[in-house]
């Protein structure tokens, strides 16, 4: 027997902040000096890239950006037809015999998968690592119902058990270590309070784990998974995971519940090659995940549901700017990558999707005044473009929600950007502007506050070179 | 098209705003290698903003109207070079998608980075003679003009006589700089220059050279900070741009001397 799961309220605010607008500065403030924060990830997420370049490289050799170019035309063709796919896929899925549900927002997502659990009797229940499932709050849902709900993804488990939220797409628990992860498991199993343990091999610790979550898996009635791809073809529901998690949980019971956007639709198997191709090198540096399992009909006397979450996704669709940004296959590459996010790790975000992609799409999904930060917590260094597996120029849809930000901002802020606009568009008026810029450089006023941090000071301003053109260009024409 | 290599070429300098006011050496550099070169150089005077900073803060409008009143200042031009990655990144490649300009603009196909621009013409670095040890932190920009690989100032570095050129670990990585992001997440911003910083110094580099101008006045900024928070870098990490380096080494301008570690300190 299972010792039972804590059932204590899971920090839902740090993804669903209360408080709107959702401001980052005070997340960032305890991110910078969170000694742990910044130990792990910036060690763990430049790791990743490394792995992944060589991983691409090793594929791919010098055509990495064409693969890369084919896996974004291959996902923006399909969203482009996304009704047609999506409706080819659940007419396959249908015909395979897996009952295929809408749910148009979290609410409508999260009481569709209570009804079916109470509809078959559900007790106990197993879950995969899914992003939607964190999108629409469902572990919390499950467990308020009286569902005895375990996490089964090594990260997601402890930080369930640690009632703490993901803050990375992959490795949600990111930010913590092998010792922070023995110490939660140990509520779980008491084997894990024992420091010789944790120090030992990983494999002793992940036996242990797994020892731990296959009685969870032996007893549950239900198996709740996401989904990385929807094939189309087949009507085949994809798993990804590394730790077999997924595909245990699609089999135990009595019934398996898929949670997934409506976005993760490939038309073939052979789009899908592609895609699986880049996913997990583009997410770990592996050329593939540990188990890619096909959920394709129930066996007999199980069921399989599949639930089709929109939640805002139909909104950005129709929108010819963010569209592209649904292409995302949540690898994570980007927030490796990101020197944003290697900094301030992902809770900073205050949202499931963090990093640049979380950047362009949490505004999207809340609304860009709940959200007024996020386009700017980028320097648009362009490495998330460089990184992602299906060439989402996520860059320029941060410049695009800084232009929908700039149009709906005071008129007193546009006035004064076209004020200095119109100062920078003639030679005197440049000349004065410059006068009232170099003085206003030597003074702690208006940006320069900001500027002058205590670890750094503006250089002051150097003679100006049109002046010094003039001595060298005069000198030379001398005979 | 005009064939670079071909005597005297007419080349406009394209001062950008940062460099004007910040980095007047840098900029003096580049006048004089190129003059030295051969160039028959022009310093367009109306030149004032390329438009980036409106950009990025999302008044595409403005960026807009600047580009295009960029467009018309080098008009006359047929090549233009600037020191600065990040400028000619937003001439060449970012703003053909601005409101309004439906094609790009005839200067989008003639501005080059100063690097770019030398490798096109041949210059042989390996009459520079520069002892010293240096590290490279290359421009993000770098990869919406496409230099990240092979990069012209590495190309053109690794020639230079008696320069030790250690390659930055975490060259790839932003330093921090991003315009309006410097002062709206000032920091994020100074714990990544810092990072930057730290990982130029730990490479044994005493020399950091640095192209961007916004990222040169960044990482300058930074400079005293660095030396307090950790007594243990060297005190003499000067930030360099690539013009100095070449000019200095052709004996253009003088090199100027370093300051000893007991002086450097604040």
């Amino acid at each position: 027997m299972t010792p039972p799961i804590p059932r204590s309220q899971r920090p839902a605010d740090l993804l669903f902040p209360r408080e709107s607008p959702f401001r980052m500065a005070p997340r960032i403030a305890s991110a910078l000096i969170d000694a742990d924060l910044q130990r792990f990830v910036p060690a763990a997420t430049r790791l990743k890239e490394h792995s992944r370049e060589l991983a691409l490289h090793t594929a791919f050799g010098t055509r990495v950006a064409e693969v890369r170019r084919l896996a974004g035309e291959i996902r923006q063709a399909t969203l482009a037809a996304l009704d047609h796919h999506l409706a080819t896929f659940i007419t396959r899925a249908e015909s395979n015999g897996v009952h295929v549900h809408f749910a148009p927002d979290a609410a409508s997502a999260r009481a569709l998968v209570l009804e079916l659990a109470r509809a078959r009797g559900v007790r106990t229940a197993v879950k995969a690592k899914s992003m939607v499932s964190e999108e629409i709050q469902l572990l919390d849902a499950l467990l308020a119902a009286g569902i005895d709900t375990l996490e089964t993804d090594l990260g997601e488990l402890v930080l369930q058990l640690d009632d703490d939220a993901p803050s990375h797409l992959v490795t949600p628990m990111i930010h913590k270590d092998r010792v922070a992860a023995g110490r939660a498991l140990a509520r779980l199993d008491p084997a894990f309070d024992d420091p010789e343990l944790l120090a030992g091999d990983p494999a002793t610790v992940t036996a242990h784990a797994r020892s731990a979550l296959r009685k969870a898996f032996a007893k549950a009635d239900l198996g709740i998974t996401g989904a990385n791809f929807l094939c189309a073809e087949t009507g085949e529901i994809v798993l990804c995971t590394n730790e077999g998690n997924g595909r245990l949980s699609s089999l135990v019971g009595h019934t398996h519940i898929a949670v997934t956007g409506i976005e993760k639709v490939v038309p073939t198997l052979g789009h899908l090659a592609v895609l699986l191709e880049l996913l997990a090198r583009s997410a770990t540096g592996q050329p593939l995940t540990v188990y890619t399992s096909f959920v394709s009909a129930p066996t007999p006397g199980r069921q399989v549901h599949l639930v089709l979450v929109d939640n805002g996704r139909t909104k950005v669709l129709a929108d010819a700017t963010f569209r592209p940004a649904l292409g995302c296959i949540r690898c994570g590459a980007c927030l490796n990558t990101c020197p944003v996010y290697r900094t301030v790790g992902g809770h900073a975000y205050g949202s499931v999707w963090p990093g640049p992609i979380g950047a362009v799409l949490t505004p999207l999904m809340r609304g860009p005044a709940a959200t007024p930060d996020l386009p700017f917590a980028s320097t648009l260094c362009g490495a998330c473009h460089e990184a992602c597996p299906v060439d989402i120029d996520l860059p320029g849809l941060l410049v695009a929600h800084r232009a929908r930000a700039f149009a709906a901002s005071p008129i007193a802020l546009r006035l004064t950007s076209r004020l200095v606009r119109v100062a920078l568009g003639g030679r005197i008026r440049w000349r004065i502007a410059s006068a009232i810029a170099r003085a206003l450089a030597r003074t702690n006023l208006g940006p320069m506050r900001a500027w002058n941090h205590a670890e750094r000071r503006l250089p002051a301003p150097s003679e100006r070179f049109s002046k010094r053109w003039r001595r060298i260009t005069a000198k030379r024409s001398d005979p | 098209m005009t064939d670079p290599r071909q005597a005297a070429p007419r080349v406009a300098l394209f001062v950008p705003c940062l460099t004007e006011h910040f980095d007047a050496r840098a900029a003096e550099a580049t006048t004089r290698l190129l003059l030295h070169l051969g160039v028959t150089l022009d310093n367009p005077a109306g030149q004032t903003c390329c438009g980036q900073p409106f950009r990025t803060a999302g008044d595409l409008a403005s960026a807009a109207a600047l580009a295009r009143r960029m467009d018309k200042v080098f008009a006359h031009a047929q090549v233009v070079v600037t020191p600065s990655a990040s400028c000619a990144a937003m001439v060449r490649t970012h703003s053909a998608s601005l409101p309004g300009i439906d094609r790009a603009l005839p200067i989008a196909s003639k501005v080059v980075e100063l690097a770019e621009y030398l490798v096109r013409i041949g210059f042989d670095a390996s009459r520079v003679a520069w002892p010293g040890h240096a590290t490279y932190h290359p421009s993000c920009h770098g990869r919406d003009l496409g230099t990240t690989s092979p990069d012209p100032t590495l190309a053109l570095l690794a020639k230079v006589e008696g320069l030790t050129l250690t390659p930055l670990p975490t060259a790839a990585q932003c330093c921090g700089f991003g315009g309006s992001f410097a002062t709206r997440f000032a920091a994020v911003s100074v714990a990544l220059g810092n990072d930057k910083l730290a990982s130029a110094a730990a490479s044994g580099a005493t020399t950091l050279i640095a192209n961007d101008s916004g990222c040169r006045l960044h990482l300058r900024g930074l400079q005293p900070k660095a030396r307090r928070a950790a007594p243990g870098l060297p005190t003499q990490l000067e930030v360099k741009h690539l013009a100095e380096i070449l000019a200095e080494g052709l004996h253009l301008m003088p090199r100027p001397p370093r300051l000893p570690p007991d002086r450097a300190t604040p």
